[in-house]
């Protein structure tokens, strides 16, 4: 119908065998009045071709409709292995190639961190990371693991595992540090912007997160197109008004593969951290009422940045907290902040935080304390 | 192991109990200290009360509302606010819930000797909610009744002339109303729903309206319970009828469960509501 080689194609095939079984989903699509095969949103049927305009469409008008990107611009690609950042691999390789409409004006690279040291059974991952996109998509690939220049006294999966008493703590402080490794890259390979796959399900969930572990202050900054909280590296969110389950039929009709990830909430179950507990309510809710993920977006959306000048020395966003009250006395945490998440500049004064990076790292035990075990 | 003294009188009275709020043991008398003078130090803070105000306390016969009433009488006396209070009830005509919680502030009437006000939806607006849910079915319930109730509450105090109302709201209603403001896209009310005290000169919208005010905005649900328990004071335990069908159930759920993870979400999610601004762009409801 939509296509070629409409044998070929297995995913048009399953689809068109269930319809014969069943008359419900020979359905038309909204657009172009051929059989759809896939339903979008709550219930507009799409062709498949249709369907890939639309999600390609989304994805380009978001980058080009605020000029984000300067012409040879250097950019890094944040890749997780994960469906989102696989398939936005796939979209800018097609973006940037030549006979491409409006081509894309940037000189991608791509960034990776490596979190096998974390987990006992480390697989091969960085073989496939490099054969991607070295081998195949031809971008320049910088693999950083997630205990990059740390020194011995300060091992992050000791850290992690003996001295950070809940998994929410665990999944935060990875988060932060992730985010802290991938800003380094950025600024030592001149990249001025940061390529997130953050898509607009997963968003909600964090945005949910952030507001019960107190960023409420943040949540404006962490939803925005383009996130100003690092001065040298803006964030940039291009799938940030696309639904998981848009990519994840896009991948499947491309047959685009992503790799098989764990990472340290794998099998905790959905009330083993805030976020986990977060992320099940929010797809239970999204379940009986379609509009609750996009509802949360465009909630916050139209929230307003918080534009203190002063940064948190863990997350980098603006401070939420007074000078006294954010202020971190305890030597141990400083010295811990200092290595995990220090700027470039070794010793600071002072040590700020923000009202949620004070409650995580209530969290953290200090070695003292955990040595008496 | 958890250490059996209190961590406020160390050791000079065994631990009864764990508070919810901090997680540290705490026996009886330090618990009920701390409790009622968290509450002081957040009315004093937040210059809830003038001297020689008429205080409408909006009592339903519930735990909150309870010992809002006993607190706020206590602390009047303690700490000398020279404040005139009176207890407002009103009676939304719920078969099965509402007339039994009354027969609990008819009691309380007595018990701290207060001038008391029953008000009726049914004489107010022709229409209780019995009838109301017989009409429309049994979604959707708690937005009329909130409704009702707000109105009722200032026509009340109205009568009763008093100067401010004080409503028994906790530090887990307000986290639910924060996040089901989110779900529910509601702009307008997230801005307004962490102000302890609303409808006051500062409020521009809101100019001829009693203000009302939540002395127990930072008071966790669970210590509200273990207070009247341990107190052993008079109030009513049944949920409503018609709340097993809404929309808060689900986030009320989620909060708990945040709660059993990490005790201090309650007051990290005021905290973030607090933190929130709207942007000036952004479209609100106008009121005509």
């Amino acid at each position: 119908m939509c296509q070629i080689n409409e044998e070929d194609d297995e995913a048009f095939q399953a689809l068109k065998a269930a319809a014969a079984n069943k008359t419900a989903i020979s359905r038309k699509c909204m657009s172009c009045d051929q059989d759809a095969c896939v339903v979008v949103r709550i219930a507009d049927p799409m062709c498949r071709k249709c369907f890939e305009e639309f999600f390609i469409h989304k994805f380009r008008s978001t980058l080009s409709k605020s000029n984000v990107f300067g012409r040879g611009e250097r950019v890094l690609i944040a890749y997780s292995g994960g469906p989102s950042s696989t398939a936005l691999l796939h979209l800018i390789a097609d973006g940037l190639s030549v006979n491409a409409r409006r081509r894309l004006q940037f000189q991608a690279h791509v960034a990776y961190i490596d979190e096998s040291s974390l987990y006992p059974e480390s697989t091969d991952i960085r073989d496939k990371v490099t054969d991607l996109i070295t081998n195949r998509l031809q971008h320049p690939l910088h693999i950083v693991s997630i205990d990059d220049n740390l020194d011995k006294d300060h091992d992050f999966q000791q850290i992690l595992t003996e001295r950070t008493k809940s998994l929410t703590a665990r999944e935060e402080l990875v988060r932060r540090r992730k985010l802290k490794l991938l800003f380094d890259i950025a600024i030592r390979e001149n990249c001025t912007k940061l390529i997130t796959g953050d898509n607009c399900t997963k968003l909600a969930a964090q945005i949910l997160s952030d507001m019960a572990q107190g960023k409420g202050a943040h949540v404006a900054l962490e939803c925005n197109l383009t996130d100003t909280r690092n001065d040298s590296v803006t964030i940039v969110r291009p799938f940030r008004e696309i639904m998981s389950k848009e990519i994840a039929m896009y991948n499947r009709l491309n047959s685009i593969e992503s790799l098989q990830n764990a990472d340290i909430s794998t099998m905790t179950g959905p009330q083993s951290s805030i976020f986990q507990l977060t992320e099940t309510l929010v797809n239970d809710l999204q379940r009986q009422f379609p509009s609750t993920v996009s509802t949360i977006f465009r909630t916050s959306d139209k929230l307003e940045k918080n534009l203190q000048p002063h940064r948190c020395d863990l997350c980098c966003c603006p401070l939420d907290l007074s000078e006294d009250q954010s202020l971190v006395s305890d030597e141990e945490r400083i010295k811990l902040i200092q290595q995990l998440f220090s700027p470039t500049s070794q010793n600071m004064d002072s040590v700020h935080v923000c009202y949620a990076c004070r409650r995580l790292l209530r969290d953290v035990q200090p070695i003292s304390h955990s040595r008496q075990k | 192991m958890p250490s059996a003294t209190c961590v406020s009188c160390q050791g000079q009275r065994p631990a009864a109990l764990v508070r919810p709020k901090t997680s540290e043991p705490y026996c009886k008398v330090c618990f009920f200290e701390a409790f009622e003078r968290e509450i002081h130090e957040t009315i004093v803070k937040e210059q809830l009360f003038k001297p020689g105000e008429t205080i409408a306390v909006a009592a339903s016969g519930g735990k909150d509302s309870t010992v809002l009433a006993h607190v706020l009488k206590l602390l009047n006396e303690r700490h000398s606010y020279g404040l005139k209070l009176v207890l407002l009830s009103i009676d939304e005509g719920i078969t099965g819930y509402r007339d039994d919680s009354l027969e609990t502030v008819k009691r309380n009437q007595q018990q701290y000797d207060l001038p008391l006000i029953i008000l009726t939806y049914k004489e107010l607006y022709g229409w209780s909610m019995d009838e109301i849910v017989k009409a429309v079915g049994r979604k959707n319930n708690c937005t009329f009744c909130g409704v009702f109730r707000r109105q009722a509450l200032d026509r009340g105090a109205m009568k009763l002339s008093v100067n401010k109302i004080a409503t028994g709201h906790n530090a887990d209603d307000i986290a639910e109303t924060i996040l089901m403001n989110i779900l529910r896209g509601d702009i307008a009310r997230l801005k307004r729903c962490t102000s302890i005290i609303t409808g006051d000169e500062s409020d521009e919208n809101e100019g001829s309206v009693i203000p009302r005010c939540k002395p127990l905005k930072y008071a966790y649900e669970k210590e509200i319970v273990l207070y009247a328990f341990y107190k052993r004071l008079d109030y009513f335990s049944t949920e409503c009828l018609y709340s097993p069908n809404a929309y808060r159930g689900n986030i009320r759920t989620y909060i708990k469960d945040l709660e059993r993870l990490r005790p201090s979400s309650i007051i990290d999610i005021i905290h973030s509501g607090e933190q929130v601004l709207v942007k000036q762009t952004a479209k609100m409801p106008v009121q005509r």
